[in-house]
């Protein structure tokens, strides 16, 4: 018997992982030999990809395609990283029918990548980490990728390369034997439907104007949603500070686009986007229990998942019960938040996973809840008092540009008369960080205020000869380090750009100065 | 009688009842609180100062540390020297808001020269070694005791012809003091405070039962017979400035965002403001609490 040409034929088909954050090409091999019909995957294939057998196999005879009665042979290269990730049905199921002659060979193959998992039914179900995947078959030259239809919308974050999305595995022989004979006209793409960043708060509709008082508070509010300050808020039980960060979300200003793709790229390839999503379009806000662990924090495990401070990027990372948080948890977030990145090492491999958020810190005065308020005694001893704000003091207090105490508001005390004094809303104070954005963006700083460092904050600033003798007279009067000096500066900036004013004056200097930590707080 | 004898530290030196170098006018009182030696660091001659004594609970409320800074600015601008017993709270800040204001103060230990109670006020014992007075009744090394609290309390009760109780919660030591320098027959003062407050309750409760209210920094000033020194300097204060003066000035204890309610102004403006007026000595804050410096 001579040799059977098609057993010698070895089907290739680019596909991709995801490690970490980013994507990795991976090229699937699959050839038939002669042998006890059976299928064997190699190529440090996890459990789900091993389980794919079955998957591919009723797919294919569900598809109406022969399964070949021979040994498959499907092999994942490069073969000393780990596969994992169910969307490999697809890409391996094709090679499959490649080899066994049921699509033709040819060179277009290699400009072709798909992804995507088999249902029992034939149908293509959708996956997680498409955008990471589909970024680096970009890169590999990949000039057509086949997604599953739900995934269509993320897969076209990715410019330059043309995605179709197949709903199953008959449509997807069908496009892939159109594009191997040159017949691409049948692909049209229908834009990315432009949605507005309108972000109407999605949380029922919660707004600032429910909160009656705590102007100051709202007022550090829309400087760190203007400017990046991470804040720090400290009042005992009952002054508002959860109902206040509830509603956070509702005035951050939109991501721009690079800021957006990068977002929805972190929480693909988390697996954290919902089926048919497109672009993460509002900024993300995380707010983890005090019980998270340090892994949950900064990101941890085997193959790194990202963590609390990764899926803040960009966003707002809000630590309620500040204190009761575990020490080295909060120790972890020191770098990060000065770097905006933190870096996992596995087996001599480095994970950079970006992590640039905003912190607001929310925390009782002292275990009791009490200290300050007129009405409660404080029954916490000094030692404990000490104990619990250690974790106030030091490194992570340095970093933290506003420091607002606050009171619990007797509602019986505010009076509201006439249409001009209702509490400040949540679209006047939105409207407040959009003007101070797109000031900031006009005057040429492409960056928070709250990032700016050392000495370039100087030169925007612009003072005149009366500010420079206000923060002489402060720096003596308040006992102020050059580390205060320059977050006075940097808050100042954002103050100014609120009241829209190219240069930083008095009045901008002196608020700023109010939302200093005093030393014994 | 010479019994200036060294100890183990080269500048704590000890002083008898008998001793001349201990004003006259203390003889008496020391007697009476049987007192037979004190050991000090420092200024032995703050002894013949006119001393008062100004007391009150560990657990205090930026009120209670507002009247205190008060106290303490306005004694020391008049010569007097401010005695204290060093607890954290409303004593510490009596001692330093002396020293703030250049002026002089004696703390009364319940420790030995060589110990510090609570370890938080080494650094303040240091400053008042160096530039005030310590005392106390216990040799070098010992740590504080129990008995040792109330027993300080009578000597800072026998050394001032006055009292100020600040701010006392029901179990406040600084009670027991007043009690005892009402016995000596000096003059108790107490400070009142909110009826809802549980800081004030001793204090308050003082008052029943006959201290003599502290309303205003006068008061004091009067009854020892020292004729005000601080004349009340024209403050010079802005347009904008007057209004945000006054209205504190009526509700002192307010916050910010109390001013801006009443003002109706924005939360910025009136911020900086604030600042201004603390810049130029006219008001204070403590924890989110604005007070007139007087």
């Amino acid at each position: 018997m001579g040799k059977n040409p098609e057993e010698e034929r070895v089907a290739v088909i680019e596909t991709a992982i995801v490690d970490g954050m980013e994507g990795i090409p991976v090229r699937a091999e699959v050839t038939l030999r002669h042998g006890l019909p059976g299928c064997t995957i190699i190529g440090m294939a996890g459990t789900e990809v091993q389980e794919s057998k079955e998957r591919i196999r009723t797919a294919v005879l569900r598809g109406g395609f022969r399964y070949p009665r021979m040994h498959v042979v499907m092999s994942l290269l490069p073969a000393s990283v780990r596969k994992k990730g169910s969307h490999l049905d697809l890409p391996m199921a094709a090679a499959l029918l490649s080899a066994d002659g049921q699509i033709e060979a040819s060179e277009r193959w290699k400009e072709i990548a798909l992804f995507g998992e088999l249902s029992l039914k034939g149908t293509v179900i959708a996956v997680s980490g498409i955008l990471p995947m589909v970024e680096a078959s970009v890169k590999e030259g990949i000039k057509y990728v086949l997604v599953p239809t739900a995934n269509v919308r993320e897969a076209r974050l990715v410019p330059g390369v043309t995605v179709i999305g197949v709903k199953d595995l008959k449509e997807c022989v069908r496009i892939l034997r159109k594009i191997i004979a040159g017949r691409e006209e049948a692909f049209v793409c229908e834009p990315l439907s432009e949605e507005g960043a309108s972000f109407q708060s999605e949380r029922g509709g919660l707004d600032f104007a429910d909160i009656a008082g705590q102007e100051t508070a709202k007022r550090c509010l829309v400087l760190t949603a203007a400017g990046g300050h991470n804040l720090l808020m400290i009042g005992g039980p009952g002054c508002g500070k959860s109902m206040l960060a509830e509603r956070i979300p509702g005035i951050l200003p939109p991501m721009t686009e690079e800021e957006a793709v990068e977002t929805t790229l972190i929480y693909s390839a988390a697996g954290l986007l919902s089926e048919g999503q497109d672009i993460l379009h509002q900024r993300p806000f995380r707010a983890p229990h005090h019980s998270v662990t340090r892994a949950g924090m900064i990101g941890g495990g085997l193959i790194p998942k990202p963590g609390e401070i990764t899926l803040a990027h960009h966003g707002i990372l809000f630590l309620d019960e500040f204190c009761e948080f575990e020490r080295s948890t909060v120790e972890a977030l020191r770098q990060p938040i000065e770097e905006g990145f933190i870096a996992h090492v596995r087996q001599g491999k480095v994970y950079r996973y970006p992590s640039a958020f905003t912190l607001i810190a929310a925390t009782n005065p002292c275990p009791c809840g009490y200290l300050g308020d007129p009405e409660h005694l404080c029954t916490c001893s000094p030692a404990m008092i000490r104990n619990y704000r250690k974790k106030l003091s030091g490194a992570l207090s340095e970093r933290i540009d506003l420091h607002l105490m606050m009171e619990t508001v007797r509602y019986e005390d505010l009076k509201y008369e006439g249409s001009e004094a209702k509490p400040l809303s949540s679209e006047q104070m939105r409207m407040q960080v959009l003007q101070a954005k797109a000031f900031s963006k006009a005057d040429g700083r492409g960056e928070n205020c709250g990032n700016i460092e050392g000495y370039e904050i100087r030169d925007w600033c612009r003072l005149g000869p009366q500010e420079e003798m206000l923060l002489a007279a402060a720096y003596e009067r308040f006992h102020l380090t050059p580390r205060l000096y320059y977050r006075t500066l940097r808050v100042a900036r954002t103050i100014a750009d609120v009241e829209q004013s190219e240069c930083v004056r008095t009045e901008h200097l002196a608020e700023a100065f109010r939302y200093l930590p005093k030393e014994d707080e | 009688m010479d019994v200036n004898r060294t100890l183990s530290d080269s500048e704590c030196h000890m002083i008898t009842r008998e001793d001349e170098d201990l004003p006259e006018r203390l003889k008496g009182p020391l007697r009476e609180a049987k007192v037979k030696k004190l050991y000090y660091r420092g200024d032995l001659s703050l002894l013949r100062t006119p001393m008062v004594t100004v007391v009150g609970s560990r657990r205090y409320t930026s009120y209670g540390r507002a009247v205190t800074e008060m106290i303490g600015r306005t004694l020391v601008s008049n010569g007097i020297t401010v005695v204290s017993g060093l607890a954290t709270g409303i004593d510490s800040f009596a001692h330093c808001s002396a020293l703030q204001h250049q002026g002089k103060t004696i703390a009364v230990l319940a420790t030995g020269l060589g110990q510090c109670y609570p370890k938080s006020n080494k650094g303040l014992m240091e400053r008042i070694g160096s530039d005030g007075l310590l005392l106390t009744e216990y040799e070098y090394d010992q740590e504080a005791r129990k008995y040792a609290f109330p027993a300080r309390n009578r000597i800072l009760a026998a050394l001032s012809d006055a009292v100020i109780v600040v701010e006392a919660t029901i179990q406040s030591g600084s009670l027991i003091t007043a009690g005892m320098a009402a016995e000596m027959g000096k003059t108790v003062f107490a400070v009142p405070g909110n009826i809802t407050s549980s800081y004030s309750v001793g204090t308050n409760l003082l008052i029943k039962d006959g201290a003599v209210p502290l309303f205003s920094m006068n008061d004091i000033l009067m009854t020892l017979g020292i004729s005000s020194k601080d004349e009340e300097a024209s403050l010079q204060l802005g347009e904008d400035e007057k209004p945000v003066y006054s209205l504190i000035q009526m509700n002192e204890g307010c916050t910010a965002d109390q001013l801006v309610h009443e003002l109706r102004k924005p939360i910025g403006t009136v911020q900086a403001i604030l600042t201004i007026l603390e810049m130029k000595g006219y008001i204070m804050t403590f924890a989110g609490k604005i007070y007139l410096a007087k």
